[in-house]
């Protein structure tokens, strides 16, 4: 087993955006021609999040189902799957991992009712996170509009790990600033849990990630906007490292 | 024309567009009298074993299925869950599965890294399978295994544990990890299935 | 069965194409008589390729960069790029429009040239909702260039970026060692025909197309390039350029990887010409792409026989298509085969300014300003 390199796409309207600290949107073009680029360059894994979703509760499942067909890695999707009808739909429709997120803070009990009808290995939960004045990890909503009082602590405290098969820990101050993960992030977290975890915000180069591995071997690693843009303009390209890029990720050198 | 066996527990669909990419022909079964003109079976499955059982004995459809299979050795690959509930018992719940293969689903150990196993995982290849030199790596999603015979073992992979995760019995074929997500080397694995004939004795 | 040329293989698939008494095909004899005299396969060029790339350095000499350049990931815009800053030594900046249809070794062959020779780069994303519904317009219309949405994105948005910016150079890839050959005006009408594109717009638009980049040939064959300065300059007439030879060296030096065919870079593009052109139009671009290399002394004509005996596309290939192409305008398969078997119409069953093309290209090789008859 080895880390994984998992392009995260958010959606707003339909049509693929990239936030910096969830603010700012820039514009990177069609879903279904990205999820195609990633599919072909043969991505690890995807994950999709619609943002628009999160806050009108619409789900896109046309498009959930076009990007299914496309993707011959496993696809994790998630925004507005405020139901257990909805969650039903969209594994029906070939997404392999649905995904919670301000519901796992404001009302968990759809979470374990819908890990209960489909398996554990079949959900999972993004959490936003940022850190308050006083340096203690805490809680998001609704795409970073709200900011709870609730610590990342103690909602793993809370929460019944075990209904879940995948934690998602997508960190609002790093988001889009290619300024590194957060690795006091990482080592706080890699105790307190026991399935697998995937770190979002910050990537800003392949040895962002490797540092990453180097602490947590098994790891997820969500990427933006290192999949989305090149060079100082930020200029919209998407892209996913080759090869000897992977195995540099994963093990610290090619393996060859 | 490859049989997808649909009991609503399983993503058939994933199959469905690897089998039309690969230009080999399929159709989605439901039911036993959908199996005319079927030569061989794929047996999707995710989430409990008991779950994906119940589903499968359910009006008859499991006991049609293995007296189809084993009257005409119609070729069946089980995939994840539908791999396990092939065997004969399991660890993870109270029903029996299809016996074809002799054996017991049982919970990883707990010196494994991480449960379930998630994620990309090499393939360790004792012997050719499915006729074909297989690629090495693979999706998995799963906290069970299938302890079964060494004789009946093509594959493992290793989690500071070394379990099986190929198994083939004459017709009868099983891969604990998700070809239909695990790009080019799925879909070689997929297409050696769609053209594998039994060997005449 | 068709008349084939005797010496290229352009045949009377082509509506325009006549030939000679020696069967010889009127593509052939233009080329020889209008282009091959002035051009004379790159040779020869060396004070006039010097002179522009003097030019271009001093006008650019205290700003950040002396030219645009658009890059496809193509196999013309990358040895481009890659002369530019190897051999020419210039300070490119590099331009890429995103119209939603990029193949992965398209992106991949840009990442790679742009990482390795260390240039800027500047992508536009052309609003896909909007582009979506002017490329479903053409559909409706019958009309058999599909490609005019996209085509036109290119041209319009480049030469918007160069004049927002102040750049007066954009380097083009356009040659005749590879393009010698002129689309036939019926099937690949000009992209940037403004009346015919909008008359379009108002028989078939559903949204509006506000976003969108749209100039006019008059606006930048004549009032960019007269008026503000901008000059368009193919660098690759100006030298012998083999393409079998520039493949090698984007391959050893960046890793660059080829594409089954010509501007098979775009998804749409190999929809396009490998299956729609072809069986519904019934014509094979192949043969100019081939023809033109004939010409050119780059390919033999047997070879290029050979090369037509199979199809562009496999029929998985094909299927798979559809089935994207379909997806992502957001019709079912069905829908998409409808205007396949739809009457067809050509650019003069609508309004349309081909007159203006003519006179305009007239009038620019009056004043020695074009060489001969290209897109």
């Amino acid at each position: 087993m080895r880390a994984r390199l998992i392009p995260v796409l958010t959606m707003l309207n339909g049509q693929l955006y990239k936030t910096t600290k969830f603010k700012n949107p820039v514009y990177v073009g069609d879903p279904l021609n990205a999820v195609r680029i990633f599919n072909e360059s043969e991505a690890d894994e995807l994950c999709l999040l619609d943002m628009g979703a999160t806050g009108s509760g619409s789900i896109n499942f046309e498009l959930i189902a076009k990007v299914a067909y496309e993707c011959q890695m496993p696809l994790t999707y998630g925004g507005g799957l405020g139901s257990l009808e909805a969650s039903l739909r969209a594994i029906s429709l070939g997404v392999e991992k649905i995904c919670f997120g301000s519901l796992a803070v404001t009302d968990p009990a759809l979470i374990y009712d819908v890990s209960h009808r489909i398996g554990a290995q079949s959900v999972a939960v993004v959490l936003d996170v940022f850190r308050d004045s006083s340096g203690t990890y805490k809680l998001s909503t609704q795409s970073n509009t709200v900011q709870s009082d609730v610590s990342l602590e103690d909602w793993l405290l809370g929460f019944d790990i075990k209904a879940i098969g995948d934690l998602l820990i997508n960190n609002v101050d790093r988001d889009g600033t290619g300024a590194g993960f957060d690795l006091d992030l990482v080592r706080s977290i890699k105790q307190l849990v026991g399935i697998p975890i995937t770190f979002i915000g910050g990537a800003g180069s392949l040895d962002d990630c490797r540092k990453v591995v180097e602490m947590f071997e098994y790891v997820g690693l969500g990427i933006g906007s290192l999949f989305c843009f090149k060079g100082k303009f930020r200029a919209v390209l998407i892209n996913y490292p080759d090869k000897a890029g992977r195995e540099f990720v994963y093990y610290g050198a090619p393996k060859s | 024309m490859i049989g997808l066996v649909d009991r609503g527990v399983g993503n058939v669909n994933a199959f469905a567009n690897a089998f039309v990419r690969l230009g080999v022909r399929c159709k989605i079964v439901r039911e036993s009298s959908a199996f005319v003109g079927i030569d061989k079976f794929v047996l999707p499955g995710v989430g409990s074993f008991d779950n994906y059982v119940r589903a499968l004995r359910k009006d008859g459809f499991a006991d049609a299925l293995v007296e189809v299979i084993k009257k005409e050795d119609i070729p069946i690959l089980g995939i994840c869950v539908g791999m396990q509930a092939l065997l004969e018992t399991s660890e993870e719940g109270e029903e029996a599965g299809l016996g074809l293969i002799e054996g017991r689903v049982r919970r990883l150990p707990n010196s494994c890294p991480v449960r379930p196993h998630l994620g990309w995982s090499e393939v360790s290849w004792k012997s050719r399978f499915l006729d074909a030199e297989q690629k090495s790596e693979f999706y998995f999603l799963h906290s069970f295994y299938c302890d079964v015979d060494l004789q009946v073992v093509s594959g493992t992979s290793n989690l500071d544990f070394e379990f099986p995760v190929a198994i083939g019995m004459r017709n009868i074929f099983g891969v604990q990890f998700h070809p239909e997500k695990s790009h080019k080397s799925g879909s070689f694995l997929l297409n050696a299935f769609g053209n594998w004939e039994c060997e005449q004795d | 069965m068709s008349i084939v040329c005797r010496v290229c293989v352009m045949d009377s698939t082509d509506p325009s194409i006549t030939f000679n008494s020696d069967g010889i095909c009127s593509h052939c004899i233009n080329f020889r008589k209008y282009v091959l005299p002035s051009w004379n396969y790159g040779e020869g060029h060396d004070k006039a390729l010097d002179k522009m790339l003097s030019k271009l350095k001093s006008d650019g000499e205290t700003k950040p960069y002396d030219c645009i350049l658009g890059l496809s990931g193509g196999v013309d815009s990358s040895f481009m790029l890659h002369l530019a800053i190897k051999e020419f030594g210039l300070r490119p900046l590099v331009f890429h429009v995103d119209a939603g249809w990029n193949s992965r070794v398209a992106v991949n062959n840009i990442f790679k040239l742009v990482d390795k020779l260390e240039v800027d780069l500047q992508t536009t994303v052309i609003d896909w909702p909007q582009l979506r519904d002017f490329q479903l317009s053409y559909f409706k219309s019958g009309l058999p260039n599909l490609d005019v949405p996209q085509d036109h994105m290119f041209v319009a948005t480049l030469y918007k970026y160069a004049e927002e910016h102040g750049i007066r150079y954009i380097l083009n890839g356009g040659n005749f060692a590879t393009e010698g050959v002129r689309n036939p005006l019926k099937f690949m009408y000009y992209g940037t025909d403004m009346r015919q594109i909008n008359a379009i717009k108002r028989l078939y638009a559903e949204s509006s197309w506000d976003a969108l980049p749209f100039s006019s040939v008059m606006r930048h064959k004549f009032y960019l390039r007269f008026v503000k300065g901008i000059k368009v300059w193919k660098p690759l007439d100006l030298i012998r350029y083999d393409k079998g030879s520039a493949i090698k060296v984007l391959q050893s030096e960046y890793g660059w990887e080829a594409y089954s065919q010509k501007h098979f870079e775009s998804r749409f593009t190999a929809f396009y010409e490998g299956f729609w052109l072809r069986e519904r139009f019934g014509f094979d671009t192949r043969k100019i792409q081939l023809s033109s290399l004939i010409l050119s002394k780059q390919m033999d004509r047997s070879k290029a026989l050979t090369v037509l005996e199979s199809d562009p596309l496999s029929e998985n290939e094909k299927t798979d298509l559809r089935k994207f192409v379909a997806d992502k305008l957001e019709i079912s398969e069905t829908q998409l085969m409808k205007y396949f078997e739809m009457p067809k119409r050509y650019h003069t069953d609508y309004p349309n300014s081909e007159w203006v093309f003519n006179l305009g290209g007239r009038v620019l090789r009056a004043i020695g300003a074009e060489k001969s008859l290209k897109k």
